[in-house]
């Protein structure tokens, strides 16, 4: 998959700008605050119907208008071309997506279809940050692999969310103690198996190419580790209802300590996605070039494992890819990149490139400028 | 926007109120119904007041009805040992248009949904199960799709069970008509699940 051409009209500090991509390496220049990363934001609005960080569609409209457009042209890599529409107004707030003027019988359905993998400076806490910031990344992952999984995951959240108000209603006394917990519980239980399953699965399926990427990018002999703790422990061939046997029960040895602290204890959105260097904690003890060569890893990691599952190319989108690394483990990711597919880069320095990448009709920079983008001299 | 009539302001403002009906709809219909002639206004004006006047629940299925108890409970053309449980009164009316199904009915209204502070209290559970009795055999619970009917078929199938009667659940999948290459990943897996032994 390779973006083609991409059009911004009053998105962010963007009024209107056009961008005709080229296949590999594209290179968006300009000091902090010109509009780069908005550039990338906008691909994620038509490969992912939104932001790529936690941000409102209403925040995504330029100041003083009320409508945002991005059309972009997605060329899948056996050719055939797609045209993609997002319209977010304001006032009443409305999102259009269209691929080919036909709108998609529901967004979730989109995820997917043009995949991209994104790193941007918010990411670093995948490796330092909490729990769930690894099960964004696994779920984001899995979520472009398979509609299935995504439709499972929006349905334990809802599930999640009736139960934890369920439980909250009986700890504020505002439900008897013959509220029906069960059915909620049984729900939880069905669709968390399934859930848990599949990263279980995930996690053992994409370590080997965590560690592949790795050893791209640093010689050494530093082995990174993923390793998938769910809540509930189960076999790596165990089958979702066993799981979820395993979750019903341990739900029901902490129904009293649920029902105190008024909330769901046991469950998929508790799991923890291990990551270890040589079987030490990254998240405690790594340094910052670990932390930041590890993340260009899981990155990197994602990317082919996406290719082969949806024998497609995700585009990539690379925001500020070389702040916190020095010279030497700069040119080598810029190395690995080079052989994967397209990828926008956001950059403040253009020295990386610097006798490393011709400009031509396949390579090409940018530069950006209060929300102007021109092709660099 | 200022209007230059207070009366269609107030009336764009009430049409606004329907669901699936923005403002710009809205609009329209104010000034569609300001050309009708007046008998067609007073008409329709005479139908809004009636569907509250008349309508009330069937005391037997809560459907709604002008009757007690409604038409399909008093006809003796229903099998009465077949009651199909569903969520709102729209429910009935796609059911009853298969003209397939010939047992009674049982609106719930709603379904379990602590969110909207909707608990069994809130349904009409509780004339549900004074309705089993040796006359019911089967009990079909039709609820829709998605995580709230799927609660309330879990918490009446646990209820109704322990009376003695036979609790069954629409299936769910394919469209009849479809064919399976167009069927999405997740309704396909939902179909493989709900696989039927032949």
């Amino acid at each position: 998959m390779v973006i083609s051409d991409i059009m911004l009209r009053n998105f962010r500090n963007h009024v209107e700008s056009r961008i005709t991509f080229g296949e590999g390496l594209n290179v968006l220049l300009g000091d902090n605050g010109q509009g780069k990363t908005n550039i990338l934001e906008a691909v994620s609005y038509l490969s992912l119907t939104k932001s790529f960080y936690a941000a409102s569609d209403s925040h995504a409209v330029r100041l003083g208008e009320g409508i945002f457009e991005v059309e972009g042209e997605m060329v899948a890599d056996g050719g055939t071309p797609s045209t993609v529409r997002v319209a977010y107004q304001k006032d009443p707030p409305e999102k259009t997506f269209t691929i080919n003027n036909v709108r998609p019988d529901s967004l979730s359905r989109v995820i997917g279809r043009f995949p991209v993998v994104i790193l941007s400076p918010e990411h670093g806490s995948i490796t330092s940050g909490a729990p769930a910031e690894r099960r964004r990344f696994m779920d984001l992952t899995l979520s472009q692999v398979s509609s299935v999984y995504l439709d499972d995951l929006i349905e334990y959240r809802r599930i999640l969310r009736q139960r934890n108000r369920l439980l909250a209603d009986v700890r504020a006394g505002q439900a008897g103690a013959a509220a029906p917990l069960e059915p909620w519980t049984m729900n939880l239980a069905q669709v968390g198996g399934r859930i848990i399953q599949r990263r279980s699965r995930f996690a053992a399926e994409f370590s080997s190419y965590v560690g592949w990427a790795y050893s791209s990018l640093v010689q050494g002999d530093e082995v990174p580790l993923l390793k998938y703790l769910p809540c509930t422990p189960a076999g790596p061939g165990a089958e979702p209802e066993e799981i979820a046997g395993a979750m019903l029960q341990q739900i029901h040895e902490r129904a009293a300590e649920e029902r105190r602290r008024g909330t769901s204890l046991v469950g998929p959105h508790r799991d923890e996605l291990q990551l270890s260097l040589n079987g030490t904690s990254v998240q405690r003890y790594a340094s910052q070039g670990q932390h930041k060569t590890l993340l260009v890893s899981l990155k990197v990691a994602e990317f082919y494992y996406l290719r082969e599952r949806r024998n497609e190319d995700p585009i990539l989108l690379l925001d500020d890819l070389f702040s916190e690394l020095d010279a030497q483990r700069s040119r080598r990711i810029l190395a690995v990149v080079g052989t994967m597919g397209q990828a926008i880069i956001t950059t403040t320095e253009e020295t990386p490139f610097q006798g490393e990448v011709h400009w031509n009709t396949r390579h090409r920079r940018f530069t950006i400028e209060h929300g102007t983008v021109y092709p660099a001299a | 926007m200022l209007y230059t009539s207070e009366a269609l302001q107030q009336l764009i403002e009430e049409f606004s109120h329907f669901p699936g009906i923005g403002r710009k709809t809205a609009q329209r219909l104010a000034l569609h119904v300001l050309k009708l002639p007046r008998d067609e206004v007073v008409q329709m004006a005479k139908a809004l007041v009636g569907v509250k006047d008349r309508i009330r629940h069937c005391t037997v299925c809560s459907n709604i009805t002008e009757q007690d108890p409604c038409v399909i409970c008093a006809s003796p053309k229903r099998d009465r040992s077949l009651v199909c449980v569903v969520e709102e009164p729209n429910d009935v009316m796609a059911v009853e248009k298969t003209n397939e199904y010939r047992g009674l009915y049982h609106v719930l209204g709603g379904a379990l949904s602590p969110l909207d502070g909707i608990g069994p209290d809130q349904l009409r559970v509780r004339e549900l199960l004074t309705r089993i009795n040796s006359d019911v055999g089967e009990v079909i619970l039709a609820m829709n799709p998605n995580v709230e009917g799927e609660a309330t078929t879990i918490y009446l199938s646990r209820l109704l069970k322990p009376l003695g009667v036979r609790v069954s659940r629409i299936a769910r999948g394919i469209p009849v008509g479809g064919d399976l290459e167009f069927a999405d990943e997740a309704t396909l897996t939902r179909a493989l699940e709900g696989r039927i032994a032949l």
